[in-house]
């Protein structure tokens, strides 16, 4: 039971990863990405493709891994987003669109790599966690302090720097923010970055946990953006909450229930809490998405 | 410190038309480097038509607008803002979710920005820049009196504090020329005062300042120079005495005698 819980907190951790990147970009910009599951896979198989097919030492290949996700995000931003933006688009095209992107980057990835999937070396060798007579693999360790860790550098620099200042003030108002000077579209593509360098991390903190396929990159998205709601979309604090949920949740459900279900059971519980509380847990005031 | 010299707002044969009526049409006059310029007239008369266009919110049909010798015409909000032309709107826009210093702060941002690495890295120079911006925050809150306020959220001040606000905000980046469409409108007697004082200072301090206003003891008082608008078109300019002893103007606006009470 308690290698479950254990194992449900540390895919919850990459889950809450995911949920506060749709949240930092949907509280700034009211783009709602489903490519941030997409994201984590490019984390993963970028790291591993790093490490392997190139050939770069393991941390140094985390790193690459990471920053490709970064750069893929921002492109993502630069030449599909923006332009939409520009054309006034309705929010379902910009939605379309990151549907498509998600898409595109598993085929992509598919092709580039093979459809198979990878895996990676645990980050800390030999190490493992005895926790109530159960012996616990020590990169879920890693997973739930590292990724913590990034949330919390996250939230902090949110709070603390003067970019998390103009993202909560374009945020509050485009018009309002252009005219003091800011640039919704940097700040935009700011929130991206962020976002996709977080889920890079948590791609690359996953993988040798547990294996990474090119397919996977939906699914990633669906949990993530499940949880992102059930906590409060636009909530940093629901993202974690609501990570944690949905993957203590759903490894509950593979272990006793059956694997079939797990969609089922973690959609019904959304519904559930958008009946009951539309706003999610934590969900804040709804925020005007303006163009 | 912000340069006076050139700082000057040129409108030439502006038009501005909504379906068939014309609500602009053919205005043109300029605004002096290091003045405070008024634009006067009564309700409907284009004035916020005006300040949209001159802003960048909305595209004349004709003429030119020129910041600083350079044309602006059909050139975007953000774009304007960055050349260095403040604004404030007739309804308050407090930015939600935020407290009255970090609107302020926010209002700092262009002047203050470090990066997401060097943020990241914490070197001295951001320390420096986030130590700057709170010195300057703090010294435009007391300027504005909202010292006490400084952590409420900025939605909830009362009418005349968000007013002010609106101000120390849109100045704290040091603009080059100010417009405010009808900052005394709802303002008390002692506010309406203690804002001519407050705008004299932010011209003082090197800032060109075009005001938008129907209260026309406010203005003349104010206002080195006044622009008369009437149906979208300029009826006088120059001089605020001359223009207030202007037959013209007595006879279309100021001797109507209601023109003091409108309120919108």
């Amino acid at each position: 039971m308690s290698l479950v819980i254990a194992i449900g907190i540390a895919t919850g951790c990459v889950y809450a990863i995911i949920a506060m990147g749709y949240s930092l970009l949907y509280r700034t910009t009211g783009v709602v990405n489903f490519a941030q599951g997409s994201f984590v896979v490019i984390g993963g198989l970028g790291t591993y493709f790093f490490r392997s097919v190139v050939g770069l030492p393991y941390p140094l290949a985390v790193v690459c891994g990471i920053l490709l996700t970064g750069i893929v995000a921002l492109a993502f931003w630069v030449l599909i987003i923006v332009p939409l933006w520009r054309r006034n688009s309705a929010p379902y095209v910009t939605l379309l669109s990151t549907v498509v992107m998600a898409a595109l980057l598993g085929n992509l990835t598919h092709l580039l790599l093979s459809p198979d999937p990878q895996t990676l070396p645990p980050w800390l060798p030999g190490f493992t966690l005895q926790l109530a007579g159960t012996q616990i693999a020590g990169q879920y360790v890693v997973v739930v302090v590292v990724a913590l860790a990034m949330i919390g550098l996250t939230a902090w620099y949110l709070q603390a720097s003067a970019t998390g200042r103009a993202m909560r003030a374009v945020a509050a108002s485009r018009p309002t923010s252009r005219l003091l000077g800011i640039d919704p579209e940097r700040v935009g593509g700011t929130a991206m970055l962020i976002a996709g360098l977080l889920a890079g991390v948590g791609g690359a903190l996953i993988t040798p946990a547990q294996l990474t396929s090119p397919d996977q990159g939906l699914l990633y998205g669906v949990f993530g953006f499940v949880a992102a709601v059930i906590g409060g979309l636009g909530s940093l604090r629901g993202a974690l909450i609501g990570g944690l949920i949905v993957g203590v949740l759903q490894t509950l459900i593979v272990r006793y229930i059956s694997a079939n279900f797990e969609m089922v059971i973690v959609f019904a519980l959304l519904l559930v809490l958008l009946t009951v509380r539309p706003r999610g847990l934590f969900g804040v005031a709804e925020f005007e998405v303006a163009h | 410190m912000t340069s006076t010299t050139g700082a000057a707002l040129t409108l030439d044969k502006v038009t501005k038309r909504f379906g068939g009526v014309v609500a602009v049409n053919d205005v043109s006059f300029s605004v002096a480097p290091g003045s405070i310029h008024g634009l006067i007239g009564p309700n409907g008369a284009g004035k916020s038509t005006l300040v949209s266009l001159i802003s960048g919110y909305q595209r004349a049909d004709g003429g030119t607008i020129r910041l600083d010798d350079v044309a602006i015409t059909g050139v975007s909000p953000l774009r304007i803002a960055l050349r260095g032309l403040a604004r404030t709107f007739q309804a308050a826009t407090p930015l939600q979710g935020m407290t009255v210093r970090e609107n302020v702060e926010v209002g700092l941002h262009t002047t203050y920005t470090a990066g997401l690495a060097r943020t990241l890295l914490r070197g001295p120079g951001v320390r420096r820049e986030d130590r700057e911006c709170r010195a300057a925050t703090v010294e435009l809150l007391a300027r504005y009196g909202l010292t006490e306020s400084a952590d409420r959220l900025a939605a909830d001040l009362p009418f005349g504090q968000l007013r002010f606000l609106e101000i120390a905000r849109a100045i704290a980046r040091e603009p080059r020329i100010l417009l405010l469409d009808e900052p005394a409108a709802g303002l008390d007697q002692t506010e309406t005062s203690a804002l001519a004082d407050l705008l004299r200072h932010v011209n003082g301090e090197g800032t060109t300042v075009l005001v938008i206003d129907h209260d026309v003891p406010f203005m003349f008082s104010l206002c080195h120079d006044v622009t008369v608008v009437n149906f979208g078109s300029v009826i006088a300019s120059g001089v605020a005495a001359e223009v207030a002893r202007d037959p013209v103007v007595r006879d279309a606006y100021l001797g109507s005698g209601s023109a003091g009470e409108e309120t919108e």
